[in-house]
């Protein structure tokens, strides 16, 4: 009887052990009010379709989901699949902890995607060399920051929509939108909410005068003629032009939102989710518009990102991620998910719906994508990141120059890469 | 009988171990632990054994700058926050010792921002700290006829904002701590003063003061060692900034563990920042003398 009885218990444990195949899938940032339900009924119809279980885990950004992966990878109990933002997979291929993703992906799949938004997900860096020109991440979607404002403070100060503008009609409007309106002496609205805090804000203009954080040899070149010329643009907005608002120098960009709600700045410089957030609040009284040109390039660069997704070398269940990835970045899905969360989608065929091309909004920020580029692929970018944003800050704060915080900041680079071996 | 003692001990030994247990695998193994990786070269996602460096880490700690302005930035920070605390929570335990109506109300009110979760009142205290003129903060200033200030950025003001901050939200705790410490003082040793003449303000210099030494003491040292930690309000209200000017050596630490994944380097840190805390621990209670008063 005993006997019996324990064959039927390992039997059981065998049957259970052969289909529970559960994998799990970690899910950086998402709205829970938006975008969350959407990615949960995509996982109830997979599992269905497929019978495979999903454990479906969301890290909100205020948690620090790119830390909690990095503590997952260290403790050997890395998820199957991770959505996570773009480019911290360039950081985890680093590390070899990546599995490269070409032989799940099938081409013609691949071939729907922008090609520019594709390339940002491969990896280009020569160690570890298993990974070189493998695409290590699916984008899922892409953003871009664009100028975002209020159209009947625009109106109220007779300055047109900014849509085809250069740096010198920046100032020019932006000083005209800075003003006292009840007559009290102290200033009411500023032209240009911006914050140091965040280095895609300025960045911007050391690109589009044509300035780049790194040469083609991965060299700094922080304190290159034309990357001063953006960075001291945007030091001038504050120091010479007064157009931003106070505390500018180190607020979070949420604040800075909040103000162009109240009306208490007429533009800034945000995302698609925030577009949509403030449409909701504003109504016809938000206009969306493009970054200036820089007068002699004619570039408006922008600012771009994208979220994607990345299957762990550690996963157990590669073969089943790849198919919960595929489900989710097939057309309609993420169609469906950008029109709800305001991002826009990566593949080209969803991007080119009418939702995209008709919505005033959308079209602006597909329009700006076309001008546009993301931060720096190397695995070194949180250095060099917090180098240039204390060299911004301590411009701003009269700590030093601008000419003199960039060239300590380009040393500061030159001397850490150098000793990482990335230099010689 | 002895095999009796020899149960009391293997059950009492039983009763200690979950405790134990949990205190090695969650504190005393990653002590030991990190302080081996602050000899190495280590990132979290490094697989493979970490490369032994020596000293490597430590020496290049002292030739960091930024390491040496967090530290200074750290003392600073202590300095504003420790004797501030702790004297309006002196004060306020000292008020709130009296008899009179609404006592536990204000006692309690007191307390409540420590029970507050960190995020919740740094994300609060951000909203009314805004550089903005119309932030509640500058609002007030704005009826004293004082122009807005740049409180969390203004490099000369943020990191004074931020002990401000934390000394609300904290000195409730030392309240307590005086007034519990406050009600065991012998009611006769007061009454005595009286007699001899002793006012309010005197009896308080002499007998209050004096006998709340063992209390101070343990409210200075707790006081510095988490001042020597902070790190959420700093995280979640300035991000270190603006420049450095309140990067503190937590706050640094977790820059260079992990988003700079020096993971070797931050243990390091992590030991200088130890080793800082014992001495001024044992500057302490030289400082204070014996801790017995009766």
């Amino acid at each position: 009887m005993r006997r019996i009885i324990l064959v039927f218990v390992i039997f059981l444990l065998a049957i259970t052990a052969l289909q529970a195949k559960q994998i799990t899938f970690w899910f950086a940032g998402g709205d829970p009010k938006t975008d969350l339900p959407l990615v949960k009924k995509y996982i109830e119809e997979f599992e269905k379709a497929t019978g495979i279980k999903v454990k479906f885990v969301v890290i909100p950004w205020a948690e620090d989901p790119h830390t909690k992966i990095q503590v997952a990878i260290a403790s050997g109990k890395a998820p199957d699949l991770i959505k996570l933002g773009s480019p911290f997979e360039h950081v985890l291929a680093k590390f070899g902890v990546l599995e490269p993703l070409d032989k799940y992906i099938p081409e013609d799949v691949l071939k729907k995607f922008i090609p520019s938004v594709l390339e940002e997900s491969r990896y280009h860096a020569n160690s570890p060399r298993y990974l070189k020109g493998k695409l290590i991440s699916i984008p899922y979607f892409t953003d871009v920051r664009t100028i975002l404002y209020r159209k009947d403070i625009f109106q109220e100060r007779g300055v047109p929509d900014p849509i085809d503008w250069t740096w010198d009609d920046f100032v020019k409007y932006a000083k005209k939108l800075t003003f006292d309106r009840d007559g009290d002496g102290k200033i009411d609205v500023y032209g240009f909410g911006t914050s140091a805090r965040y280095r895609s804000q300025w960045i911007v203009f050391s690109w589009q005068a044509g300035g780049r954080i790194l040469d083609e040899n991965d060299r700094p070149v922080v304190n290159s003629k034309e990357f001063l010329e953006g960075a001291e643009f945007f030091w001038k907005l504050f120091n010479e032009y007064r157009v931003v608002q106070p505390g500018a120098i180190n607020v979070h960009l949420w604040d800075v939102r909040k103000l162009l709600a109240e009306g208490k700045v007429a533009m800034y410089v945000d995302c698609g989710d925030s577009a949509k957030v403030l449409k909701e609040e504003l109504g016809e009284k938000l206009g969306v518009g493009l970054l200036p040109k820089h007068p002699v390039t004619g570039k408006r660069t922008a600012f771009s990102g994208a979220d994607a997704f990345v299957i762990p070398r550690q996963s157990r269940y590669k073969e089943e991620a790849a198919k919960l990835l595929l489900w989710l970045i097939e057309k309609d899905r993420m169609l469906e998910y950008c029109k709800v969360s305001g991002f826009l989608p990566a593949r080209v065929d969803a991007a080119q719906d009418p939702f995209f091309k008709e919505d005033p909004i959308k079209a602006m920020y597909l329009k700006q994508l076309e001008d546009s580029r993301g931060w720096i692929k190397h695995p070194e970018a949180s250095f060099i990141s917090r180098t240039l944003g204390v060299a911004m800050q301590d411009a701003l704060t009269g700590k030093k120059s601008i000419k003199d915080a960039f060239e300590q900041a380009q040393k500061e680079i030159e001397k850490y890469l150098r000793k990482k071996g990335y230099i010689k | 009988m002895k095999s009796r003692s020899l149960k009391d001990t293997i059950v009492s030994y039983l009763f200690c171990a979950p405790a134990y247990l949990i205190f090695t695998i969650f504190i005393f193994v990653p002590i030991i632990w990190s302080f081996i990786l602050s000899f190495t070269d280590y990132s979290l996602l490094t697989f493979g054994k970490p490369e032994f460096v020596g000293l490597a880490n430590y020496i290049e700690l002292f030739k960091d700058p930024v390491f040496l302005r967090a530290v200074l930035n750290t003392i600073y920070y202590s300095i504003l926050y420790v004797p501030t605390t702790l004297v309006i929570g002196f004060i306020f335990a000292l008020m709130l010792n009296d008899d009179f109506p609404g006592r536990n109300f204000f006692r309690l009110s007191m307390f409540i921002p420590v029970v507050v979760p960190m995020v919740v009142a740094s994300i609060v205290w951000m909203l009314i700290l805004s550089a903005h003129p119309t932030s509640l903060a500058n609002r007030l200033l704005g009826l004293f006829g004082i122009p807005p200030k740049g409180w969390l950025t203004d490099p000369k003001l943020a990191m004074l904002s931020v002990a401000m901050v934390m000394v609300w939200k904290t000195f409730g705790y030392k309240m307590l701590l005086y007034l519990a410490a406050m009600q065991s003082i012998p009611y006769e040793l007061y009454e005595s003063a009286e007699l001899d003449g002793a006012t309010g303000w005197k009896k308080t210099i002499y007998i209050t003061i004096p006998l709340l030494k063992p209390t101070t003491f343990f409210l200075v040292v707790t006081s510095v060692i988490d001042s020597f930690q902070i790190f959420t309000p700093i995280y979640i209200m300035t991000g270190g900034g603006p420049g450095y000017a309140t990067t503190t050596l937590v706050n640094y630490l977790y820059e260079k563990g992990f988003k700079e994944f020096e993971m070797g380097y931050a243990s390091a840190i992590s030991y200088v920042l130890f080793l800082m805390l014992i001495i001024l621990t044992f500057i302490q209670k030289k400082g204070f003398g014996s801790e017995e008063i009766f």
